[in-house]
């Protein structure tokens, strides 16, 4: 089956600054993925090469076996990033109008719009003018007009941005109700929990590079919790007998007590037994790095802690 | 093409339901009807009155004689009520409407009649001046007193008039000097220009009086030698058949044709620009380039627009024909002239159009497209500047240069084919031919800018960077 996007070697600047370097990536059909990174990493530029809006400088891509998105407009959804409505148009005329323009015959727009606004709770929205709308509803409706004509590939840039928490949960429910109808999923967000909560890929971008492309699971594994954090009952607890524990390389004194690494291969749980029977304590967790974490791993140049606890092994 | 006819029908709809739209569409004619009505009134001399009095020193012992009879209201009245009727049949004659010819002339009676009448609403009342003679040696230097405002008797002292001897004397083509002015004119310091123009009417009416009778003429014989009542022109037709001709009115058409194309294109122009910086800044831009291509969003964009500024100026058109209808002159019209009016429309706005939407692609606010404009505007304006001589002279130099200059081509060449003698056939088709190449230059320039301009933002771009961009690989 080809890939839903397949990018190689892609390359854009603007003028003398290199937005996007040499970056390669496949996505399959069906994939949620999360192409994360901080501000100005690249991810806009790489989605608009991607929808062809801007055209790449160098390298090639293929988007639903196409070799540009103008030939497969019709069958892609996209939300940009700096979004925009017509303020004076009623919201059933701007999203029939977003579905003519995604081929959309207009037999069947007026009933479907009506359709999606009432799944979405926007029945009552109909007839309203655009610029009547609060901003979280505006997102919505722009949500609305992406996937309009069920897209086989749905592109979202930024979609939480400035999003209350239901409005939130409303858009991460339609993003999965989209992916579970079987269209490919891309979105990117600077806000990595967001990703690591919805993703099943992480495709992560720094100064226009790609620094990391993994599965969620396999991220996880690699960056494996080694991390213990202990709050003693006995605030002036001895380090010493942690120290002497088996499969524990080290032992740091924190504010709430102490935090332990785990040496390479050693099993947390049978670890963290040993830890609690030693010392007793009031609380006892197994640090999980989050994406967040693992980014600053990545760009600051530190190895995932797996990768460290190897290279320091003899 | 789905998709270009759903821009375009949106643009459309957008702007033809706008109030702006609906506003502007019946703002311009009643703006030229206001003016119409307003400015001849306001122009008017009609409640504007000259009276007061003027004093004369003879040094020439009878033009203040005449002057006293010329300023006699009845007599100014005769006078001005048979230039005017010779006027108004000449005017009628030239305009091929109903009163044209000597009859009108006539018809109208004598001093009291529709042409005294007609000439106070062209030329206002008559002045009423009262002439106060003083001795023919006085002092000028004494005499000029009474025209000061601290002379208590000063009430209404308009001018104080030196005849000189040589008034009487008609200078010659053979004189080897001049004989010089006839009369010196003293006026006080606030006096209105009208009111100096009707004391200079009636002393040249005087001094004219003075020598015609010196040699033996009869003014008034003169006159009537000199009125020249004209027919009613009638035009044949190539078929031989008689028409009535267009006199004036073929005159006034370029101009009213121009008006209509300049209305249509500028304005249709403007809402592409104002939509496309809107867009741009609203970034709904982003959402439509994810629908449809540069190329499309920019052939509906312009389409769209086009069909609205072409429905307000159908509008107008048709609302004249129907005048014209009205008033039974629908003949005067070649109606081959709708024909070059919308080719040369859909030609002139598809240039003006696409340069419109590229630099709105490539601002962030109006003030900014104001300058990139400017050089564009110039060269318009430069239509509306040689309008007149174009139309006088439809088949000058300067009138055939500019209906092959790019952009301006469509408007000159309009104004000549609609005036009475529109050039050859092979000139309108290769005025056509430069449109056509104009049109694919400006959409070429404009599908560039609008490719790399459409979402950058900050810094606006100056007409080098504008070049620039249309050479970019």
């Amino acid at each position: 089956m080809d890939a839903a996007i397949s990018l190689q070697g892609v390359t854009k600047s603007f003028g003398a600054t290199r937005a996007v370097e040499e970056m390669s990536f496949e996505i399959p059909q069906g994939g949620l993925y999360g192409l994360i990174g901080p501000n100005g990493a690249g991810k806009t530029t790489t989605i608009r090469m991607v929808m062809s809006i801007l055209l790449p400088d160098a390298g090639h891509l293929s988007i639903l076996g196409k070799a540009s998105a103008l030939q497969a407009k019709d069958r892609i959804g996209y939300l940009p990033e700096e979004r925009g409505l017509y303020r004076k148009m009623k919201v059933s005329a701007f999203l029939a109008y977003m579905g003519k323009l995604k081929g959309l015959h207009s037999s069947i727009l007026a009933n479907r719009v009506r359709i999606r606004l009432e799944r979405m709770g926007l029945a009552d929205i109909e007839d309203k003018r655009c610029e009547e709308l609060s901003k979280g509803t505006q997102q919505k409706v722009q949500l609305l007009g992406a996937v309009i004509h069920d897209p086989d590939l749905l592109i979202l840039d930024e979609p939480f941005s400035g999003l209350d928490p239901v409005s939130t949960l409303q858009l991460r429910n339609l993003i999965l109700a989209e992916h579970k109808r079987g269209a490919t999923i891309v979105f990117s967000t600077h806000v990595m929990a967001h990703a690591e909560e919805l993703c099943d890929h992480i495709i992560m971008i720094n100064q226009g590079r790609k620094v990391l492309d993994d599965p969620i699971a396999s991220i996880r594994g690699r960056y494996d919790p080694r991390t213990v954090h202990l709050e003693p009952l006995d605030r002036t607890a001895d380090e010493a007998p942690l120290r002497a524990l088996p499969g524990i390389e080290s032992v740091s004194r924190t504010e709430e007590g102490f935090e332990l690494v785990l040496a390479p291969n050693t099993e947390p749980g049978g670890a963290m037994a040993r830890i609690a029977a030693t010392v007793p304590s009031s609380r006892i967790e197994l640090a999980r790095p989050n994406l967040e974490e693992i980014f600053i791993r990545i760009v600051s140049g530190q190895p995932a802690p797996a990768a460290r606890a190897s290279q320091a092994a003899p | 093409m789905k998709k270009i006819i759903a821009i375009a029908a949106r643009e459309f709809v957008a702007t033809v339901m706008t109030r702006g739209f609906l506003i502007g569409l019946l703002l311009t004619p009643a703006l030229m009807g206001v003016i119409i009505y307003v400015m001849p009134r306001a122009m008017n001399p009609a409640s504007f009155r000259v009276e007061g009095e003027i004093a004369i020193i003879d040094r020439s012992g009878v033009v203040a004689e005449a002057l006293r009879s010329t300023v006699n209201p009845e007599l100014m009245a005769a006078r001005r009520a048979a230039a005017t009727r010779h006027l108004m049949a000449n005017a009628m004659a030239a305009v091929g409407g109903p009163a044209a010819g000597p009859a009108a002339a006539t018809g109208a009676g004598g001093p009291g009649g529709v042409a005294a009448n007609a000439a106070a609403g062209i030329t206002g009342p008559l002045p009423k001046f009262h002439v106060v003679e003083r001795p023919s040696d006085a002092d000028v230097a004494a005499e000029r007193a009474w025209l000061t405002p601290s002379n208590p008797a000063n009430r209404g002292h308009l001018a104080l008039i030196v005849v000189r001897p040589q008034a009487i004397d008609a200078p010659h083509d053979s004189d080897a000097t001049p004989p010089g002015p006839a009369y010196d004119l003293y006026e006080p310091s606030s006096l209105d220009g009208r009111i100096e123009a009707a004391i200079r009417q009636v002393m040249r009416d005087a001094v004219i009086t003075v020598r015609a009778q010196k040699v033996g003429l009869n003014l008034m014989r003169i006159d009537d030698l000199m009125r020249v009542d004209e027919g009613k022109p009638v035009t044949v037709t190539r078929e031989g058949q008689e028409q009535p001709s267009a006199g004036i009115f073929n005159r006034i058409l370029p101009f009213v044709f121009l008006v209509f194309m300049l209305i249509g294109v500028l304005s249709g122009g403007q809402f592409l620009l104002t939509t496309m910086v809107e867009e741009k800044s609203s970034r709904i831009i982003e959402v439509l380039l994810s629908a449809v291509s540069p190329t499309e969003l920019l052939a509906g964009k312009i389409l769209g627009q086009m069909g609205a500024s072409f429905v307000g100026m159908a509008l107008y058109v048709v609302s004249a024909l129907l005048a014209l209808l009205a008033f039974s002159t629908f003949g005067l019209v070649d109606l081959s002239l709708l024909l070059y009016l919308l080719i040369f429309f859909v030609l002139s706005f598809l240039v003006v159009g696409s340069v419109m939407v590229a630099v709105g692609a490539a601002v962030n606010e109006m003030r900014d497209a104001q300058s990139l404009l400017m050089p564009f505007m110039l060269l318009l304006a430069t239509v509306w500047i040689f309008a007149a001589p174009i139309a006088l002279n439809p088949n000058s130099t300067l009138a055939t240069t500019l209906s092959f200059t790019p952009v301006v081509s469509n408007f000159a060449m309009m104004l000549r084919v609609a005036s009475n003698t529109p050039p050859e056939a092979w000139q309108i088709w290769l005025s056509i031919a430069v449109g056509i190449a104009t049109v694919f230059a400006a959409i070429w320039f404009a599908a560039r800018i609008f490719r790399i301009a459409l979402l950058l933002h900050g810094r606006p771009p100056n007409l080098g960077t504008l070049i620039r961009w249309t050479m970019a690989p």
